[in-house]
């Protein structure tokens, strides 16, 4: 005879750690069916007995984070990230097709899949960080391509070898894509090292994000709707993206590095005019990929207000970018200087 | 000083223990029930499981009757390290309550 539990501590025996079946999932069980038991056929205090015990289990299980210690928690990693990314992908879509507000749910992936996975898999390969961040793009793209089929109006429109080849661009792109991913999330750097890099980043990103959402609310489009919110949430979020992309690959390099060339650690002041004097490149990063650089630069220099309108949020996260690894190295320094003294 | 790291003793663990020296042994359902809601059923065996590492408690299957159906329940009790830490633990605690009066 079955009773409560059995199947879900079978389960549990197959997936996860056996020192917490025996010494947590198993005794919680066990009193699941006790006081099942002891209720002794009524059905209302069974059914409050179930629930407590079940809610118990479920507690156990997320709360204790007893799943993250399985060894299927590379596997659900990536199920819970990749249902993340697509549910967001579909409610973006729903709400605002086309645009950069469609691919938005891709660069917030692209962005926290690689953390999630340093942060709960610490020293992963690169082979296992790619393969993690490749499965999380894949899983969205063939979300994507389910919702975007079945609409006959799209399906008309290309022949069949079309749905094809754009599979395999969207699907070397996510590859691409996750190269570089794994490629930081793998890196053989202290952890402490880069996470207080990727956060001074973040929240340079942030500040950047909330300036340009500001500018473009007080400016461009009022009054808020909906759509016109998630179309401006959809934009900041590639910005941010950009933003943050190019202060891994242009901004950390130029700041650390004129840490390193001068001697003296440098002081706040001195290091946050870098950060904000670099803010051409991911200005111009964009126009740039899109071709428009030419006339974006036109219109740029023909408007002195709107120059200064567009370029103040980059100005102001390469700031802080600079003050605040700067602030990390005046902390860094401070005991030498107390022991030299 | 002696470097040897000292077992802590944080207010849950404290709380079960005072419950198993009053009352050993215990499951841990009856834990959860004489608790007054400080303590919670998907938590108790991870606390529990925590305190038999540091050697604070021990447990052994319930010994049940031929024929009995269900998966057995454990039984938990306080070992003499379990006992001495909580004295010491109140001990600190009369004193520095005593400090502060002062």
């Amino acid at each position: 005879m079955n009773l409560p539990g059995d199947r879900l501590l079978a389960l549990a025996k197959r997936f996860l750690d056996e020192d917490a079946v025996s010494s947590s999932v198993e005794p919680t069980l066990a009193d699941l069916q006790f006081e099942s038991q002891r209720a002794d056929g009524r059905a209302g205090r069974r059914l409050l007995a179930l629930l407590r015990g079940y809610a118990a289990i479920v507690r156990l299980l997320l709360w204790h984070g007893l799943i993250w210690r399985s060894p299927v928690r590379r596997l659900l990693t990536v199920l819970v990230l990749g249902g993340i990314g697509s549910a967001l992908l579909i409610e973006i879509l729903s709400l605002a097709p086309g645009g950069p507000a469609g691919l938005s749910a891709f660069f917030i992936m692209a962005v926290l899949t690689p953390i999630v996975l340093r942060i709960l898999h610490p020293g992963s390969s690169y082979r296992h960080a790619f393969v993690s961040c490749l499965s999380v793009g894949l899983m969205m793209s063939a979300v994507l391509l389910g919702w975007v089929f079945p609409d006959a109006a799209v399906r008309t429109t290309y022949p069949w070898y079309g749905y094809v080849l754009s599979s395999l661009f969207m699907a070397g792109c996510v590859a691409a894509a996750s190269a570089l991913a794994a490629a930081v999330a793998s890196r053989p750097m202290p952890e402490s090292t880069v996470r207080q890099r990727m956060v001074r980043v973040a929240v340079s990103a942030v500040v950047f994000a909330a300036c340009y959402a500001f500018n473009i609310l007080w400016a461009a489009i009022h009054p808020l709707s909906m759509a016109k919110f998630v179309g401006l949430f959809g934009w900041v979020c590639v910005l941010a993206f950009l933003f943050a992309a190019v202060s891994i690959v242009v901004y950390l390099p130029v700041l650390l590095g004129a840490q390193r060339v001068v001697p003296v650690p440098l002081r706040r002041t001195v290091l946050t005019m870098p950060g904000a004097l670099l803010f051409p490149v991911p200005l111009l990063a964009l126009p740039f990929l899109q071709g428009r650089l030419d006339s974006t630069l036109r219109f740029l220099a023909g408007d002195p207000g709107a120059l200064m309108f567009v370029c103040l949020p980059y100005v102001l996260a390469g700031a802080v970018l600079g003050w605040l690894l700067a602030q990390g190295r005046v902390r860094e320094a401070q005991p030498a200087v107390i022991v030299s003294s | 000083m002696s470097a040897v790291p000292l077992p802590t003793l944080p207010g849950i663990e404290r709380l079960i223990l005072e419950l198993l020296v009053s009352n050993s042994p215990m499951f841990g359902l009856q834990m959860v029930e004489s608790s007054a809601g400080r303590l919670k059923r998907g938590s108790v065996y991870v606390t529990l499981g925590r305190m038999e590492q540091k050697g604070f408690v021990e447990s052994e299957q319930e010994q049940r009757a031929a024929g009995a159906i269900g998966l057995p329940r454990r039984l938990y009790r306080p070992t003499a390290l379990g006992e001495r830490a909580l004295e010491a633990w109140s001990a600190l605690h009369r004193a520095l309550a005593w400090e502060g009066r002062s």
